[in-house]
């Protein structure tokens, strides 16, 4: 990735409206000098810069916003225009601020795009390089060339995570975070405690389930067994019975009769469902309300004979069958009235209604005895049967019982007991087996059920798991990021240690300068400070060393690069630069010129001139002087693009600063 | 949507069902539905938020031999309950076609349908409220069922008229 300068506009902002081309034969020039005297605008032109690029303008407060427009203006708004090139492909940014509105804009035009859109949207893989912490790195002062060595801040660092992008194992922690609390706002308790007691409900509803299916089949086995019993034991009372010779044809008869009984019972209730199965018959009313309903339909022709489609076929017709014309009026109310009449397949069912009822209601001849009541009398009387059937057999075996029969009376009363506990183990049986209905709960026998909330407390059990899992899995992620990060740090910052010291020894030759460690901030061998020279010689030797790493050119853009160095380090660093970076450029004031310039100028790499002034009564002495050809006037700046007029150029007296 | 049947109603014929008679859930529906039809007593709409299921989508016999008897009763029910004489020619037509779909095996539109089981529904009320607690016997609940329809349906005499 290869990143350049191209220049920029401004317009509507304090610095003066300028357009500053950096191109030289056709590419961004290797090396830009600008020079603009004190008080033209380079500290908001820088400012506007890592703003335009940095999309951080868009939080700026009405107040911030305002502070670009120059005091006496009536710009309603201010646009700063930066072109950049990124492998060699042109990239446009524009930030423009709106004064009366105390907002920010963007725009930016990259290729294919067809012209500018509205947004700060450059290229995906360009993006990082526009991070904040990022640019503050290659659009460089001389303020973090000091806090570079300054304990109290961390500047090396940020510098180091900037390049190698080590803010993104927080993001990666900040996203993980994000998504659980996300989680845990949506879910109900996502404690361990409570996937510990939904987990112990589980593990006893399981173990009931198992408790329960072994009582059914214990219950089942149980109930067939009690039944077999039952059986031998009836068949042994009656063979007992009937091998009492003067008691045998009373109770084979009994038994018979009950037998009997019991099979009329059967038939009359057959018999009296056969009846209430007819509606006619379940209630006298019913049979006069439906042949109510017969004659009044037919009182009420229903159904016609003229059907609801014989309408609608009507309506399609010219004529009516009156033989007058139907028009569109006649036709539509021809429809709506059509309404009225039954449609032909209800005619088909009220016909049927009709034709049952007359069938069945109405040509039933009047009985002088309700069929119903009939079977009821003879269910009732069956019933009666076989209960005294039942009276009689039971009766002969209280007699012989009474009359000593022991082992009779016990097999009766353990029969009584088979019977009774038959009754209870259906009655389990039916429990363990009946569906699962809404609020059950732990306490139910019945298997499905049970297995109805075993599943639900699984499926809630998982729910829970999952976000517990989740708060885990997003605290080991934690520990890895963490010590990825700090293992990448050490890394990166041993190679650089290693890689700096090797430069300084060349940069600052003349005043030998190592360092001891590179942490939060550069730590000196064997002092704790450095002159401002030294100072800015670390941090151009730091800062390039570390833009240096990897594959991608990052221009170096800076403000003031040789002010406070001496004459030997200065030419030093105009030595040094050209090796470090694909692009510098450069503001600079007059006095910095010497030396510097000289030396950048031995590099061999292309360099562009240029000088930017205010148009003020101030500097109108220097009008006439302008190469006319190089220099370029807008309402209220000046730009002259010419070598000599840039190594020349001084000014009688400097503006204040802005 | 079919012949539907409370939870509660399974559960409190639970025992006769078992016992032949009773041969089919309808057995259970057709007794709901009487019940519901004497007593002019629709289920009203919150209460069948219980649940009930869908049990069977048509007529089974021996009904379906007295289909259209019943759905006479229905059309004479329905009429009756939203005051519509039948000498009304328009409503009572009205009413036919809102209950009746010969194209459903059923015979009934979804209304009709829901018509029927919202009887079925309040005759299973009734019969709770004036048998009380589930039967046991399904020989003698034949019997106490037909003494309780005929004191239901004579009790609310201005649906049915008198056999003369």
């Amino acid at each position: 990735m290869k990143i350049e300068l191209a220049g920029w506009e401004s317009e509507g902002f304090r610095c003066p409206n300028v357009k500053v081309d950096l191109i030289s034969n056709g590419v961004p020039a290797s090396i830009a000098l600008i020079q603009m005297p004190n008080g033209t605008g380079k500290t908001s032109t820088l400012n506007l810069i890592k703003a335009t690029l940095g999309y951080t303008a868009r939080t700026w407060t009405s107040k911030e916003v305002l502070a670009y427009r120059r005091i006496d203006s009536e710009d309603l708004t201010g646009r700063f225009t930066v072109h950049l090139y990124f492998d060699d492909k042109p990239l446009t940014f524009e930030l423009t601020l709106d004064y009366t509105a105390g907002t920010a804009k963007y725009r930016t035009s990259t290729p294919g795009d067809g012209g500018m859109r509205d947004g700060w949207v450059p290229p995906h893989e360009v993006r990082r390089f526009f991070h904040k912490s990022f640019l503050d790195l290659f659009i460089f002062d001389g303020e973090l060339a000091n806090n570079l060595l300054n304990e109290k801040e961390t500047s090396a660092a940020h510098a180091i995570d900037a390049l190698f992008q080590i803010y993104l194992f927080e993001e990666i922690e900040s996203t993980s975070d994000s998504e659980w609390n996300r989680i845990k706002r949506g879910g109900g308790a996502t404690t361990s405690n409570h996937l510990t007691k939904c987990r112990s409900a589980e593990e006893n509803l399981i173990k009931k389930l198992e408790i329960i299916k072994k009582k059914h089949n214990a219950a089942k086995s149980e109930l067939a067994e009690k039944q077999k019993r039952l059986e031998e034991l009836t068949r042994k009372i009656d063979q007992h019975i009937e091998g009492i010779d003067d008691k045998r044809t009373a109770y084979e008869d009994a038994r018979l009769e009950f037998e009997r009984a019991k099979g009329n019972v059967e038939k009359s209730a057959t018999n009296l469902m056969g009846s209430i199965a007819m509606p006619h018959r379940l209630y006298a009313g019913f049979s006069t309300a439906l042949t109510d309903l017969r004659v009044h339909l037919d009182r009420l022709k229903l159904p016609e004979n003229t059907s609801a489609q014989f309408f609608k076929e009507l309506s399609e017709d010219e004529l009516c069958v009156c033989g007058r014309p139907i028009d569109e009026s006649a036709k539509n109310e021809i429809i709506n009235r059509s309404k009225l009449y039954l449609g032909e397949e209800q005619a088909g069912i009220l016909n049927a209604i009709k034709s049952d009822v007359s069938d069945l209601v109405e040509t039933v001849p009047d009985e002088l005895n309700d069929p119903l009541d009939i079977a009821i009398k003879d269910l009732t009387k069956a019933l009666r049967a076989r209960k005294i059937a039942q009276t009689s057999e039971e009766s002969l075996k209280k007699e012989l019982i009474d009359g000593g029969d022991t082992e009779l009376g016990e097999w009766e009363q353990q029969k009584n007991e088979y019977e009774e506990r038959i009754k209870v183990i259906e009655f389990a049986l039916e429990e363990f087996g009946r569906p699962y209905r809404s609020g059950d709960d732990q306490s139910s026998n019945s298997i499905a059920s049970l297995e109805r909330q075993i599943k639900d407390l699984g499926d809630k059990i998982a729910g829970i798991t999952d976000t517990v899992e989740f708060r885990e899995q997003t605290k080991i992620l934690a520990k890895i990021l963490k010590e990825t990060k700090n293992e990448a740090r050490q890394l990166i910052r041993n190679s650089l240690l290693s890689q700096v010291n090797t430069r300084l020894k060349s940069v600052l030759g003349h005043d030998p300068l190592q360092l001891q460690s590179i942490g939060k901030y550069l730590v000196l061998e064997r002092q704790s400070g450095a002159s401002v020279g030294q100072t800015l010689g670390i941090g151009y030797t730091f800062l390039t060393t570390l833009l240096g790493r990897g594959k991608h050119k990052i221009p170096l853009v800076v403000d003031s690069p040789a002010g406070s160095l001496d004459d030997s380090v200065r030419t030093e660093v105009g030595n040094l630069i050209p090796d470090l970076t694909h692009q510098f450029v450069s503001f600079v004031i007059p006095p910095e010129r010497a030396y510097f310039v000289d030396s950048l100028k031995r590099s061999g790499r292309s360099l562009k001139y240029i000088t930017i002034f205010r148009k003020t009564p101030g500097t109108e002495y220097l009008m006439p002087d302008l190469p006319k050809q190089h220099a370029t006037l807008t309402n209220d700046g000046v730009v002259v693009v010419d070598d000599s007029y840039f190594m020349n150029f001084k000014l009688e007296k400097e503006e204040s600063g802005v | 949507m079919g012949f539907k049947l409370r939870d509660s109603a399974t559960e409190w014929f639970k025992n006769v069902r078992k016992q032949k008679p009773f041969a089919t859930d309808f057995d259970v529906y057709y007794f709901c539905l009487m019940a519901g039809l004497a007593a002019g007593r629709r289920s009203p709409e919150d209460v069948d938020k219980e649940s009930s299921r869908d049990f069977v989508q048509h007529f089974v016999s021996p009904y379906v031999t007295y289909k259209k008897l019943i759905q006479g009763l229905l059309l004479y029910a329905e009429n009756r309950r939203m005051g519509i004489e039948l000498t009304e020619k328009k409503d009572v037509q009205v009413t036919i076609n809102e209950l009746f779909d010969p194209e459903d095996v059923t015979g009934l539109t979804p209304k009709g349908l829901e018509a029927l089981n919202s009887y079925a529904a309040g005759g299973f009320d009734e019969l709770v409220e004036k048998m009380g607690e589930k039967p046991f016997k399904a020989e003698d609940f034949l019997i106490r069922y037909c003494d309780t329809l005929r004191k239901v349906a004579s009790s609310s005499d201005r649906w049915w008229p008198n056999k003369t």
